[in-house]
Order: C-alpha cells, then structure tokens, then sequence
C-alpha cells in the first residue's frame, strides 16, 4: 500500500508531545495538495500532500505556541481561502488560506473547540457550527463574524464530533457525538434531539453523512469502543456492530461510494479498517502498531479514490491513498 | 280576610318535579341546542365572537371564541329540564378543554347531531342502552382510522399553520412557528404582554427560575451578577447566623471554589452584610440567591432540578439537612450562572448526564398520566428548563386588552402546538371527520345487528356536522360545498380564505390529530350517556335570583 511520505515533524520547533487534534483536506485536495494539521504546538499547513509543513499561527506574535485544537475549511477553498481554527478558547479566521488570522470571540467564558464544521452552502449562508469541550454547540450565519450558542434539548454538552449533511442548507440536518451519546438537529444546528440508537450510553466519536443522504437518508456514527451504528431514513432505524473487544475508538468515517466499489472506511486508533463483505465486520487495512491515531480526514479524487491524512498522538502525520481493493485483508 | 305578605326576597319557581321518558330528553336536548348554537359561529377560521355580560351590568361584556370559555359561562337556563341538558354538555365541554384545550366547538356539535339523533331513535322505541352500547362499539373503528391520518408535524411552515388555525393571527403564528420549530414540544416558552408595537420573540440560553438575589447590602437588589466556572450550594434553608455559614465556607476552601452562589430560603442582615463584603475579594465571592414558586412543594422540585442540572446535592430541612452537613462534594457547577432582582440561572450545568436524563424521563412519565392542568403545566415548565434555553414570546397590541387578548391567544396556540409535535397532524377544515364519515359508511353497510346499524349512521351523519357548521359560518351553501367536496375525492377540503376546494394538507390547513379524536371520543360517550336518561329529577324549589330571560346568571 502506498502511503506516500511520513513527515518527521519533531524536525519543527514543537513540543515534545505535539498531539494532533485534528486535521482538514482541502476540498480540491487532489489538485492543490493543501491540507491542514491543529496540534498542540499551533496549526500547520502544507501545500504539497503532506511533505512538508509550515506554521501558520506564527503572524499572531504570541509569545508561546498557541494550541489549536480544531480546523476547518470552507467547501469553496479554492475561491475564498477560508480556514477556521478553533483553540482553548476561541476561533480564528483567515480569508487567505492561513497566512493571516482574525480573533472571533465565542463570548464568555471562552470555550475549547472541539469541531468545526462550515455549510455545504458557506459561500452563501456564512453557516459555521463550533463544538465545544463543555458548552455544547455555537453558530454562526455570518461567516464567524458573530456567534451564539444554540443548545435546546442538548443535556450534553461535551462533544466530541461534529458533521452536517450534503443538503444542509435545504434541510438543516446536523448529528453531534458527545461524550454520552448522539443528537441530531433538523433545523440547522438550533436544536437538538437526543437519539436513543446506541446500546449503552457511549461516547460518540465519529460521525458522517452519505454523499447521497438526501436520497438514501445514510448516515453513521462510530463510538469510543469501536461500535459502529447506521442510521437510515427518518424512521431511524439502526444496526450497530459489535464492539472491538479491544475497545478500540472510531476516531474519523469515510463513508462508501457503492459506484466505485468502496466500503465504509473507518479509522480507528491504531489502524485503518473498511467493512468487510458481510457488511458488519471491519477488515483491517493498515495494522501499524507503534501508531497511536488521533485524528483523520479524507479527500475524494475524480475517480472516487480515497485520500486519507491520518494524525498521531506523538505527533505524526501519514498522507496518502487508501486501495481497499487491493489491500492485504481485504477480501473484495 | 288575611293581611297581604310582604313579596319574598327571591320569586319561587314552580318546579315541575320529575319529568319522565321522551318528555325529558326532548327538554333536555331543547338545552343542548341552546348551548351548542351559541357555540356554533365560533368553529373554522373566521370565529365570531360571543358576547357574554358580566355580573356588573356597567362594563363592558367580555368577548370570547374559545368553546370551553363560553360554555362555562353558561350556568343556568331558565326551564329547569332544558337546563339539564345545557349542563350535561357544558360539563363534557369543561373537562375537554380541561384536557386539551381545543377541539370542544367540535365535541359540541358532534355531541349535538349524536343526541338529536337519538332522541328521535328512542321516540321510535330503540332502546337507549343498547344505542350507547353499540355508540361506543362503533366508535373504536372511528378513531382507529382517525389515528391511522395522523402524520408527525414537519417543520416550521407545518407549526406555523396550527397556530394560525387557532390564533388567526398572522404575525403570531409566524412567530409560534418559528420558537417551537426550535425549541420543540418540550421547550420552555414564556408568553408575555409586550409594550405597544408589534409581536416579538427572543431565545434565552440556559434556564432561569423565579427568585434572584437576597438583598445584598447597601446597593439592594438593582444588580445583577454573573460569573463563569461557579458553584452553586442548593437549599431551602436559613442562614440565621453567620456562625451557620462557617461549615461552607470551609467546604467552598477544600473545594477550590472561587465563586459561590448559595440558595436559600432567607438570610439575616448580618450575614447578608458580611457577604457583601466577600464579594469585593479575589479569594472567595458569595452571593445568597432566593428560588421562589407558589408553594413548597414546587421550591423543592425546583432545587431538585438544579441538583440534576448542575451535578450538586439539594439540602433540604424536611430531610434533616443542615449547614454543618455540607461536603465538597454538594457543590453543583455550572459555565455560568447568574442573578438579578428577579430570576436566578444558569448555563451548562455540570449534569451527570445518565442522571439527568433519567430525571427527564421521570417527569415525562409524570407528563403522560397528569390529567390536573396546573400540574401539567408545572411539569412542562420544569422539562422545559432541564433541557435548557427558553423562549420568551413578547405579545403586542395598540392596547392593553389587545395584548392580554393577544397573550391568552398565544398560549392557546402554544399549547395546541405541543400537542400537534407530540401526536402528530390530522387533514384539517373538517375533513378527517369527513374522511371517517366515509369510513362509518362502509361499516353501516357490513353491519350485522340492527343497533350497529343506527350507530354507524348516527355516527357518519354526526361526522359530517363539524363540516357543514364550518361551512354555514364561511357564508356558503353548505349541501352544494360538501357535494364538491365528496366529488374532488381524499384530502379535498374547503379553504376558506380562498373559496377553493383544495388538498388541505397542501394548503397548510391542519387539524391536532389528539384533538380530533378526543372530541370523537368524548361526544360519542357522553352523548350516549345523555340519551339513557329516563328520568329528570328537580329541586322542589330552588331559589333563583330574579333575572330577565335568556342565559341568566
């Protein structure tokens, strides 16, 4: 399997322990090769699929690394240039692709972002969604100039993981994982409902939407012990795998693409795992050991293929194709 | 010769007694008629308004379109048989708005048709017994087809027709529509009189209760306070002393807590004086906090609430609590909490959140069994604020009966939209009763016993009754609409601000399904009571103010 290049970044000035929190794909991925990495010692970019990568943050002038624990990038990156970062207590905006960044306050007392997720339709409604460590979810619908927090019927308010769906500015559909379960809203991140879909009260830790959602109504959530839960249509009818006995953590879904033949891909703690051919057993495409992953995020080419930039809690980064067709395990 | 008597006070009326058989229910459905045909013009979407004199003579009559309202109003017909037969609906009419709130116009004249039927029916020799029984036989199809209409509100343009269909107030409803498209059946709204103006709405995070800052010194109570990462100490206890507190403060110092927020029942002066002082200090700033409701027994729900919400434990007197029982682990924490004159609240309480859901569900069972309204009410109050957030209706109006007329309007719409999310929309404008009529049709005709028989088509004329007084108030004929309607085929309906026969669901013309089927409900059973009456008995003579004919007080 091709992995492309895995970038020594204890070469930069960072901290010992330079976890990543999180990671974010230019939407034209496959043609700028921008991504973005938040770790403990600020965000990161590159513009060259992950070969190298330069601070951002840097421009603030803050007297020591400023953490960023979230990253987002506006569907339209290309055109508009921009990235949201969220850290212990705030966001920060650049319209130039990162070189310069603007404070936006989330009020007080100030939250530790968790997630950030921008509108399929950003371009137009400005819709930004912050999860917070405690203070549930903030909303924006002026590109992050003002925030409020909406949090109706969201007793929890730790959350972990945050999607929206490809028709959102039509339907409004969000889902949040939090630390003791799933909620979803269906009036763009206002509300929120409790989904009463997991067997036990788990963490919720990865969710993602179908691409065809507006037809097929798919969605998925993966929890803290390695469960897997689908959601179809209004009705909410959902199978869950079992857990890992491992009690390994879904920390990102990629979901399939049945046109192209892919599988639900699942990154999980310590490898990368796709749905077998019973449709419910997760078949290991990448088992690394020494790895320990944090976070993940994917990119599609033309060709439906999938781009997976992976972060590691020692403050590694992988970048590269996943072929779950030709994988060792994969049994297609 | 006698000396004449001076005239009594009251003039005696001469009461017949007992009234037997067809005599009485005749009287007594000469009642009902009365009632129900005061209630008549207020059904569909252009309610006329009835005007109801008040016992001081010199004011102005109140102007009521709610059914129940005016039922109630109606307390005593001067022929005592026709009287019985007006109370009998009344009461049904009470307890249904009692219940739910809407829907009696419909119950009225269902309950009307039911009961004129009958009465003809027993005049023929039916027996009544039999009748009622095969009533409530036939009505169980009835309803299981008006169930099976009901499909869940989607979306703010869905509330916002039910509203309109109660409020008839455009701007209102627009509003309604968009606070409970957020905030769910469940959420807390607050319905208030506005200043002049328009109608307005705000959302409030967090939740908030009743009471706020204990006097706190020379400033009084014009401040308010508010801090993030606080703690919060629950009770409805006293601070007498300031020796009381000690135990506290020191829980608050193995705590690490910097800001504390102490509900209690009162404070004397001193100690309120002495945490007047701590406020201005770095090291630990007290503020005494007071939560008020109207009476004990929801202080203490409240101080439960806050428990669940904030993670800490509520000290109670009741229990044998006190101060010198405070531990650590008591505190409840909260993002934020905050106080003024007049509330107490918080936003993001530190829940245990198995516990608090557990608590929620508690109460939402308690929700589901509680037939009283006040306790209703209380419960809903109380799940709105732990799911969190609020939202406050401000009600406009160029005068202040505008605004009250407004509020009151609101709330019926409020309330009428809760029960729409939670049970779901049926086809409105009459037209599930139509859709059911059709349903009791087919089942006349599969009919095996003679009494079914009548049942079902007592019941399919009664159905179509709502329709026809819909109908008659929108100034058409209402043989030659309901004909065009039955041609046009399922889900057609009449809009009335239109004219047109359209698909209801289509045009937003949307009825409660709950509220449907329990008007069914209640006047198929207490229409069936009514006509095995046999027998009226009266007060020999019951004194009655002298009063002019009509609806008398």
């Amino acid at each position: 399997m091709d992995w492309g290049c895995e970038v020594d970044v204890r070469a930069q000035p960072a901290a010992v322990t330079d976890y990543i929190y999180d990671v974010a794909l230019s939407p034209r991925f496959a043609q700028d090769g921008t991504c973005f990495a938040a770790r403990a010692s600020g965000l990161y970019r590159s513009t060259d699929s992950g070969a190298s990568w330069q601070s951002c943050l840097d421009s603030l002038g803050t007297d020591a690394p400023l953490a960023a624990t979230a990253v987002g990038l506006s569907p339209a990156f290309a055109m508009d240039r921009t990235v949201f970062a969220g850290t212990n207590g705030g966001v920060f905006r650049s319209t130039d692709g990162g070189d310069s960044w603007q404070y936006l306050s989330l009020g007080a007392p100030p939250p530790v972002v968790t997630a950030l997720t921008l509108s399929p339709a950003f371009a137009t409604d400005g819709v930004v969604l912050a999860a917070t460590l405690d203070d549930g979810v903030y909303r924006s619908v002026n590109r992050g100039d003002g925030w409020l927090g909406w949090n109706f019927g969201l007793i929890d308010r730790h959350i972990h993981c945050l999607a929206v769906s490809p028709g959102f500015a039509q339907d409004g559909v969000a889902v949040i994982g939090t630390e003791h379960g799933l909620y979803t809203s269906g009036n763009g991140g206002r509300s929120w409902r409790e989904v009463d879909a997991l067997r036990a009260s788990a963490p919720v830790t990865a969710v993602a939407f179908a691409p065809d959602y507006v037809s097929s109504g798919a969605w998925w959530a993966g929890t803290g012990h390695g469960a897997l839960v689908e959601m179809r249509g209004a009705a909410m009818r959902h199978r869950e795998t079992p857990e890992r006995p491992d009690g390994e953590r879904i920390q990102w879904l990629a979901p399939p693409d049945p046109p192209h033949g892919r599988p639900l891909t699942a990154v999980l703690e310590s490898q990368v795992a796709a749905l077998g051919p019973s449709g419910w057993q997760w078949v290991s495409l990448w088992p690394d050991e020494g790895a320990s992953i944090t976070c993940a995020a994917h990119a599609l080419d033309g060709a439906g293929r999938l781009t997976l930039l992976v972060g590691t809690s020692d403050g590694g980064l992988w970048c590269g194709p996943v072929d779950t067709a030709n994988s060792p395990g994969w049994r297609g | 010769m006698m000396p004449p008597t001076a005239p009594p006070a009251f003039r005696f009326r001469q009461t017949p007694g007992v009234v037997f058989d067809l005599k009485a229910l005749v009287r007594m459905r000469r009642g009902v008629n009365r009632v129900v045909d005061t209630l008549r013009p207020t059904l569909g979407p252009f309610p006329r308004a009835v005007a109801v004199e008040t016992a001081i003579r010199a004011r102005a009559p109140e102007l009521l379109d709610s059914g129940g309202e005016i039922a109630r109003r109606i307390v005593d017909l001067p022929e005592p048989t026709e009287n019985v037969g007006a109370m009998l609906v009344r009461g049904m009419l009470w307890r249904l708005h009692e219940r739910i709130g809407d829907g009696t116009v419909t119950a009225a004249i269902l309950f009307q048709s039911l009961f004129e039927q009958g009465v003809r029916y027993c005049a023929a020799g039916s027996n009544p017994m039999l009748l009622r029984e095969a009533l409530e036989r036939a009505v169980t199809p009835i309803l299981a087809r008006l169930a099976g209409m009901a499909v869940p509100v989607c979306g703010r343009q869905q509330i916002r027709s039910v509203a309109l269909s109660v409020c008839a107030d455009t701007a209102l409803a627009d509003i309604l529509g968009e606070v409970f498209h957020v905030v769910g059946e469940y959420g807390a709204v607050e319905i208030r009189p506005g200043q002049r103006g328009e109608s307005r709405h705000e959302f409030v995070q967090g939740s908030f209760w009743d009471g706020g800052l204990h006097s706190s010194g020379p400033g009084g109570l014009s401040q308010r306070v508010e801090h993030a990462d606080a703690a919060l100490l629950i009770s409805d206890l006293t601070i007498d002393a300031p020796q009381d507190f000690v135990p506290v403060l020191r829980a608050a110092g193995q705590a690490s807590v910097k800001r504390l927020f102490v509900v209690c029942k009162s404070i004397s002066e001193k100690t309120s004086a002495l945490l007047h002082q701590s406020q201005r200090t770095e090291t630990l700033q007290v503020y005494a906090v007071k939560v008020t409701e109207a009476h004990a027994g929801m202080v203490h729900a409240a101080l439960d609430d806050l428990a669940a919400l904030t993670g800490g434990k509520a000290l109670l007197g009741a229990a044998g609590d006190s101060w010198a029982a405070v531990r650590p682990e008591c505190f409840g924490r909260a993002r934020r909490i905050w106080a003024d004159s007049d509330y107490v609240g918080l936003v993001s309480g530190n829940a245990e959140v198995a516990a608090l859901r557990q608590h929620i569900e508690r109460l939402k069972n308690a929700l589901q069994n509680a037939d009283d309204g006040a306790l209703h009410d209380a419960l809903l109050t109380r799940i709105g604020k732990l799911l969190g957030g609020a939202a406050i209706v401000h009600t406009g109006g160029d005068t202040d009966s505008d605004r009250k007329y407004r509020t009151a309007q609101a709330k019926r719409a409020a309330s009428t939209i809760r029960a729409a999310l939670r049970h779901g929309v049926t086809p409105g404008g009459g037209v599930a009763l139509l859709d059911a009529a059709r349903t009791s049709h087919d089942l006349w005709r599969a009919a095996c016993s003679e009494e079914e028989r009548v049942a079902f088509r007592m019941l399919e004329k009664a159905l179509q009754a709502p329709l026809r007084a819909l109908l008659a108030n929108c100034g058409v004929e209402p043989g030659s609409v309901l004909a065009d309607i039955l041609r046009a085929g399922g889900g057609a309906g009449y809009d009335a601000r239109t004219g047109q026969i359209v698909d209801v669901c289509a045009a937003g013309i949307l009825d409660v399904a709950d509220v449907v089927s329990t008007a069914v409900q209640y006047a198929v059973k207490h229409a069936g009571l009514a006509l095995t009456v046999n027998a009226v008995v009266h007060h020999r003579n019951p004194p009655v103010m002298a009063s002019p004919d009509g609806l008398g007080v």
